[in-house]
């Protein structure tokens, strides 16, 4: 058998001997025992001992390098190399995710054996010491143990700290001396105590007193404590001090209030605000509204004859606007002739000029008759270009010819039909 | 619901709800014809004034009621369109029927219309 190395341990000699052990386990019995010593003695968790062994091993492994530097150097090539017979990096990450995954989840077992020792015992099961360090040492409830007729019996750190007494001042004499004199007088200690021995518990916010006189706001529990055969033996003191927590609260009111009132003057403002605007837009409106009425007035001249007189550029919305006010006067006022004056208007392109005889039509349908007068060339041609039939449109040359026309035609009381002329009036 | 028919001397007066029906319509040009020969009326008149919507059954219907009742003597006025129904019958072109139909502003002055009418006729008849 090949011997790579030379064991020194007897027993291992023979075994190899004896062929029972591979070669190298010495080694690795030696290492692991070395490792050991040194974790326990280091005060190190595995994982941390194998990084370092890492680490420190590094340069001892990687020291052949030192003699090839120059000529690294020289040639730009990477500094260093891991020797081929060292794990690779990656492997290296590996073992020490494993390593500390281990490490979490046994925690207790990879502390080392001196800190273990040194730990306390965990708490399974609380002792009556406890309990009693526990009630001693809480700091924010006032544990205080009255006996059946409400004297203290004992005292805790947070009772010192809220009430201002300390335990020997305190001891044996009546609770009653942390109410208020007025509560006193009123016999709301010995209330406290009816009420808790005969429902079991009493709660209370009110006001009590400290050593030194001041007042604070604290919240009582008084519990009844019976044993086994229902015997009183006393009651159970538990106090909170909520002098803080009401001081915040008044605080937050105030803050609220002030709010509150702010948002209250700032909505006065901006409704004031809005009012003037809205005040300035109707205005608006109206002045636009009298714009609109005076570009298309329908004024009267005789008691069923109206004129429409309009100037200066028609575009839709002013033809939409004259065909309601035409047709919205003709209704009200029951108009049996209106005559538009088209003089003052030059041109009109040929979808307004359809609107207007649509809007002729429309009125001979309401029983009057339109008579336009003072068409131009322009629109003359305008209306032979759209196409309509203009065979029944009144027309007349200016507005003194288009009044005469209507009186003529109101005079004798014309038809307002579209029958062919055999029914005409006669003259 | 049916259309009221009223008698005012020599006319027939109809007047035309907003909730009128096609099946109504029909009811009123029967019931019309069929009293234009009961009382021998000269003149119908259609009042639509409550009317928003006049589409183009009742524009047909109309118009059939007025060659109907020429046929039989009686001369239709249509009263009453408002204006926002007589732009909207232009713009859709239902007045192309209405050449036929005699139109007036209210019931006032399709009365005045028809006895002006009958008069006219007498005096065209005193004359001839």
């Amino acid at each position: 058998m090949k011997l790579g190395i030379v064991p020194g341990n007897l027993v291992e000699r023979l075994a190899l001997l004896s062929g029972m052990l591979p070669p190298g386990i010495f080694e690795c019995w030696l290492g692991i025992m070395l490792a050991r010593t040194v974790m326990a003695a280091t005060k190190l968790d595995i994982f941390s001992f194998v990084s370092n062994v890492q680490r420190c091993l590094e340069p001892v492994i990687m020291w052949p390098n030192a003699l090839s530097f120059p000529a690294r150097m020289a040639d730009r090539r990477p500094n260093v190399r891991r020797h081929p017979r060292l794990p690779r990096k990656r492997t290296w990450k590996r073992v020490a995710k494993w390593l500390s995954r281990v490490a979490t989840s046994r925690s207790s077992t990879m502390v080392s054996q001196a800190e273990a020792q040194q730990a306390p015992q965990k708490l399974t099961e609380a002792t009556e010491a406890d309990l009693l360090f526990l009630i001693a040492n809480v700091r924010d409830y006032a544990i205080v143990l009255l006996d059946h007729e409400g004297r203290v019996c004992s005292w805790n750190k947070a009772a010192e700290q809220i009430k201002g007494y300390k335990a020997q001042e305190v001891l044996g004499k009546h609770f009653s001396i942390f109410y208020p004199p007025e509560d006193v007088e009123a016999g709301k200690p010995a209330h406290e105590l009816e009420v808790a021995a005969e429902q079991g518990r009493f709660e209370d916010e009110g006001w009590r007193v400290r050593k030194d006189g001041s007042r604070f706001w604290a919240n009582v529990v008084v519990t009844s404590l019976r044993d086994q055969s229902g015997l009183l033996r006393g009651f159970g003191k538990i106090t909170r001090d909520l002098t803080e927590r009401r001081k915040a609260e008044e605080e937050a009111r105030l803050t609220r209030d002030e709010l509150n009132q702010r948002v209250k003057e700032r909505t006065g403002e901006l409704a004031k605000v809005n009012a003037s605007l809205k005040a300035e837009l109707a205005a608006r409106k109206r002045a636009e509204e009298a714009i609109r009425e005076l570009s298309t007035p329908v004024l009267p001249i005789r008691d069923r004859l109206r004129v429409l007189p309009l100037i200066g550029i028609i575009d839709s919305v002013r033809a939409l606007q004259l065909t309601e006010q035409l047709l919205g006067s003709i209704r009200t006022h029951r108009a049996k002739a209106v005559v538009m004056d088209i003089t003052g208007v030059v041109v009109v392109d040929s979808k307004v000029a359809n609107h207007l005889l649509q809007t002729v039509e429309a009125a001979r349908l309401m029983g009057a008759k339109v008579i336009v007068s003072g068409i131009s060339s322009e629109i003359a041609q305008t209306l032979v270009r759209i196409g309509v039939d203009l065979s029944g449109l009144l027309t007349a040359t200016d507005l003194r010819a288009g009044l005469e026309e209507a009186e003529q035609l109101i005079g004798h009381q014309a038809p307002t039909s579209r029958e062919p002329a055999g029914s005409r009036p006669r003259a | 619901m049916p259309v009221p028919i009223l008698k005012q001397g020599g006319c027939l007066i109809a007047t035309v709800q907003a909730t009128i029906s096609d099946s109504d319509w029909r009811e009123l040009q029967e019931g019309l014809l069929t009293r234009v020969g009961q009382f021998r009326s000269r003149g119908v008149i259609v009042d639509v004034t409550e009317l928003d919507v006049m589409d183009s059954f009742a524009t047909r219907t109309l118009c059939g009621i007025a060659d109907a009742a020429r046929l039989r003597g009686a001369t239709t006025v249509l009263v009453g369109i408002q204006p926002d129904v007589a732009y909207a019958m232009v713009q859709l072109g239902l007045t192309a029927r209405f050449q036929r139909v005699s139109t007036a502003l209210d019931l006032e002055e399709g009365l005045a219309y028809l006895n002006g009418r009958d008069r006219r006729a007498e005096e065209d008849d005193d004359r001839g």
